[in-house]
Parts: C-alpha cells; structure tokens; sequence
C-alpha cells in the first residue's frame, strides 16, 4: 500500500514537472506563433479546387528549415509561415511558376523538389539518359562480342 | 582486358567512390541561405526591443560602412554560444544590429539583461515578416549589410573567430570591396 502511494506520488510529481515546462515553453515564444498556426489551419479558400491546387504546390516545396519534409508535412515554425504565404498567394491568384519563383529567389534552388531545367541542373537531368545509352552501348557491344566468339569457335 | 587488370579497375574506382562518401561524411557543408547575397536588405519598419516607442528603418545601415545583422531568440542556445564573441566585435567597434526571432519580449529582454547586451540597437520583429522577407531560416544567422543596405555575406550556424576570419573579415577589412 506505501509503495503504491509513493508510485502515485511520483507520477503526480512526474505530470506535474512535465505541464509545467510545456506552460513555459509556450510563454517563451511569441504570442503571434499560435495565431498563426489557427490562421494555417483555418484557412478558407474560394473553392476546393484553389485548395486542393495550393495543398499540391505546397507539397512541392521543401521546407528551408527541416530539408526532408515538404512545406505542407512539417510544423516547424518557417513551414507554417511559408504554407501560409504560399496559400495566401494562390488565392490572390498568383500561378504556379511564380509562388515557385518567389521561393527559389528567397531560399535558392534546393526547395524544389523537381528542379527546374537550366543550365546549372542540364547534367543532373540528362545523366540518367546517358547511362541508359551507355548501358545499350555495352550490352550491344557484349551481345555483339559473343556472338563473333560463337561463331569463331 | 586480363582479369587482374579489370579487378584493379574495379577497386580502385570502389576506393575512389568510398573516399568521396568519406571526405562528404566530415565536410559539414555551410548551410547558410546564399539565395539573397547581393540583394538589398528588404524594407522594414520596426520597434526597438528596449525601447518599443522607437521604430528602426533599412536607412540604418547608412550611417557606417558595415552593419552585422546577427538574428536571435532567447530560446535559443547556440546563440548564447556565440554571445561572448559577438561582445568582442561590439568592443572592437562593430556595428551590431540585433534581429529578435520568435521571441516574447519579456524573455528577449530578460535575456539581454542576463548576458549582456552586445547590440547598439535590437529590432523586435513580433510578427517575423521582416525575417520571411529575409530568407531566415533559423537562428542564429549573421548577415553583413554595407553602407548602401546590400546584403553581402551571411552566415548560419554559431559565429566565432575562425568563421568570422574565413567570411567576414575580408569584408571589413578592406580586402573585398
């Protein structure tokens, strides 16, 4: 019976220690923090479409912060600002290529997940391509060397 | 090709491959937001942290020939880390703008009174606009702003003499115009 009390008592001890650091976590940010994370949530668009358009690009983007979550995945602070911005400007209609420009001018290339074809990405889109021709090459070329073998012998 | 031949070919390109992985395994890269080097420093008008009923614009940076934008946030602790060295700069003389990130003002302030206050003048951005208009990413950033508001090299990552010599100081002194 003594043990299960002082059991009880730690736990409450434990819970205690535990709300009381979050509670001070929260005072430590700004208070504008959790407005802004209803303001995301809550966002209302003109139409499904707009949503499900402006959920699809920011889906497309790589969060600056925390690099192997995309814009819409992550909670990070940065994310949520960026998701918010990103929904504001497909509601004022802003297109697809210019949210994604607005992006790549503020943070650089790497927050897109499809990079765009241009000079300093030419080789990372066309090396996959020149291995496939260099993998018919030699397999024609070993096909072709057997072949001659076969026949010699 | 003989068969030792191709077999030398083999580990060697395989040695080759497992150098590389290994030099990029300890080479941290710099992760610092290069995107806007060159641009000018985005408009902005915003409280003193200290002093609330003072507002701070982008002429700020035209009353010296260098301004430090170092970003901040007392929740953070890499930037109690770079404190000390940030009030060596300000002893030598630098400019030291002081960008709150994230912050309660209470506990910014606090802060401040804590450790020492390294910065001439520090900005309270309550809403982070001026850090979205800036490309932060995280805290602490450094960020060099000449006397015509451009922003010309930046910094992620705590702030300490050896980063300073490699990045900044050909900057401030005089050996990069």
């Amino acid at each position: 019976m003594n043990s299960r009390n002082l059991i009880g008592a730690l736990w409450l001890l434990i819970v205690g220690l535990f709300s009381f650091n979050s509670a001070a976590q929260e005072a430590l940010f700004s208070p504008a923090e959790s407005e802004k994370v209803s303001k995301v949530e809550l966002f209302k668009f003109d139409s499904a479409t707009q949503q499900a358009r402006a959920i699809a690009l920011a889906k497309e983007l790589r969060c600056p912060q925390c690099q192997n979550q995309n814009l819409l995945e992550s909670n990070s602070p940065i994310a949520q600002d960026l998701r918010l911005m990103v929904y504001q400007r497909v509601k004022a209609g802003e297109s697809e290529f210019d949210i994604k420009q607005y992006m790549v001018k503020q943070y650089g290339e790497f927050v897109l997940y499809r990079p765009q074809v241009g000079e300093n990405t030419l080789l990372l889109w066309l090396l996959p391509f020149l291995f496939v021709v260099l993998f018919i090459y030699s397999v024609y070329s070993s096909v072709r060397a057997g072949k001659n073998r076969d026949l010699g012998s | 090709m003989s068969k030792k031949v191709k077999l030398s070919l083999l580990l060697l390109l395989l040695s080759g491959f497992l150098i590389t992985l290994l030099v990029s395994l300890m080479v941290e890269p710099d992760k610092s937001n290069q995107a806007l080097k060159g641009a000018s420093f985005p408009e902005f008008t915003l409280p003193r942290l200290q002093k609330p009923e003072l507002q701070v614009s982008q002429r700020i940076f035209n009353q010296q020939s260098w301004t430090i934008v170092n970003v901040w946030a007392s929740w953070c602790a890499v930037c109690l880390k770079e404190h000390d060295f940030l009030q060596q700069l300000a002893q030598q003389g630098l400019f030291i703008v002081g960008l709150n990130y994230r912050d309660g003002i209470t506990s910014a302030a606090q802060y401040l009174a804590d450790n020492g206050n390294p910065y001439q003048v520090t900005l309270y951005d309550a809403d982070s606009r001026l850090s979205m208009g800036l490309g932060v990413i995280g805290t602490p950033e450094t960020i060099l702003v000449d006397s015509k508001g451009v922003i010309r090299q930046r910094h992620l990552g705590e702030l300490n003499q050896s980063v300073w010599q490699a990045k900044f100081a050909p900057y401030t002194q005089g050996s990069i115009q």
